[in-house]
């Protein structure tokens, strides 16, 4: 190429394309993509629920006809794996609260354990009494 | 001890080159050296066309940051011991465009850095005679943290979001933007909040947190976001239950 050619055009500038699978490149991006579609078995878990209330709702014949329709080997496996990403969902959002709240007492800002501390003690105790009504009561 | 390390150079010359390619430079070992004193060896021992930005060499300009090994990395901070036995791979900061080498066009974040008014807004200043504006040492450390931000752009190339989606205003601005809104002699906060309460602005964020991981200065640019989005939040909430309020 010519030296003497004018290099007052802008220079091209090269940016390549995001990858399609960028999320698998890295570790923290890979448990970043599980973070978010843990969503997603929440959301079933959640209609699972909606679903045994209308059940329950049409009678005992089709509220025990549902039971054994969850209590079939695939329905088991997909909730163990619904209840796994549940807890994900769970324990992440929990240990992110501090991030997003920010506590300031006497001047000085509140511990990271003090902000987390209350979702694992509120999380806990009500499934206590869930677990005591369901099976106690 | 080795006596050398070889490092893969991302090398791009638009006059000439349809992408960018690697090349691998051998050079001397020592144990005191940081990735940016072994490109300095390269310019000035090996290849003087080697182009890329550096400046202070401790930390505080922002101008060293590249991809080493894949992470984005101040050169400058990043010892050569870390990467033993190498390669060591370093290449142009990942998300924006190689304008040559390892040199990235930046006007992008300089564009929206200035969009939140990264400076003490004030509806009205006040007479010189009236003095200072005092502030406690409480006051300045709810800021603090924020102000220690370098604009080195780590955050922006640790961010995939920023990758997928070039309108995210980024994680750096939405720090420095938090840094004067928490500011107590600052009266900015509405004026960001319009920049910055848009899709573009803390919406698009999807809190991946690896903006706060790579950040050199533990700004914590994604707690910034996120506690931007509880205020902004805890303002539409209130306009929408007090229309009569004043903001």
């Amino acid at each position: 190429m010519n030296q003497n050619v004018s290099t007052a055009a802008p220079p091209k500038a090269h940016l390549p394309p995001m990858p399609t699978f960028w999320w698998l490149q890295t570790k923290p991006f890979i448990k970043f993509m599980a973070r978010e579609a843990s969503a997603l078995f929440v959301a079933y878990l959640v209609v699972i629920k909606l679903m045994l209330v209308d059940a329950l709702i049409r009678g005992p014949e089709s509220y025990e006809e549902f039971l054994a329709y969850l209590a079939s080997p695939t329905m088991v496996a997909i909730s163990g794996v619904g209840l796994l990403f549940a807890i994900l969902h769970t324990v992440t959002w929990f240990n992110a609260t501090p991030r997003a709240v920010v506590v300031r007492m006497g001047g000085k800002k509140l511990p990271e354990a003090m902000i987390v501390a209350p979702n694992y003690v509120a999380w806990f105790s009500i499934s206590a009494f869930i677990a005591w009504v369901v099976v106690g009561g | 001890m080795p006596e050398t390390i070889t490092l893969e150079v991302t090398r791009f010359s638009p006059e000439s080159d349809e992408e960018p390619r690697s090349q691998p430079f051998e050079v001397p070992y020592r144990d005191d050296w940081v990735i940016l004193d072994a490109l300095n060896h390269i310019k000035d021992q090996m290849d003087g066309s080697l182009s890329y930005r550096w400046s202070c060499r401790m930390g505080i300009c922002g101008s060293c940051g590249m991809m080493v090994n894949g992470e984005p990395t101040l050169t400058c901070a990043a010892f050569l011991h870390s990467y033993l036995p190498g390669p060591v791979r370093v290449e142009p900061l990942r998300y924006f465009p190689v304008v040559r080498d390892l040199v990235i066009d930046m006007n992008d974040f300089l564009v929206k850095l200035q969009k939140v008014n990264p400076w003490i807004v004030r509806e009205e200043e006040r007479p010189l005679e009236e003095g200072e504006y005092r502030q406690s040492p409480e006051e300045l450390d709810t800021f603090k943290q924020f102000s220690m931000c370098i604009n080195c752009m780590l955050c922006y190339s640790a961010c995939p979001v920023y990758g997928l989606d070039k309108e995210f205003i980024g994680p750096a601005a939405i720090a420095l933007a938090q840094r004067y809104n928490l500011d107590s002699r600052d009266q900015g906060a509405d004026e960001r909040l319009k920049v910055l309460s848009q899709h573009e602005g803390i919406w698009d964020c999807t809190f991946v947190g690896e903006c706060t991981q790579v950040c050199p200065k533990k700004v914590d640019p994604a707690g910034a976001i996120q506690q931007y989005k509880v205020a902004a939040t805890t303002e539409w909430f209130k306009s929408l239950l007090m229309p009569w309020g004043s903001k």
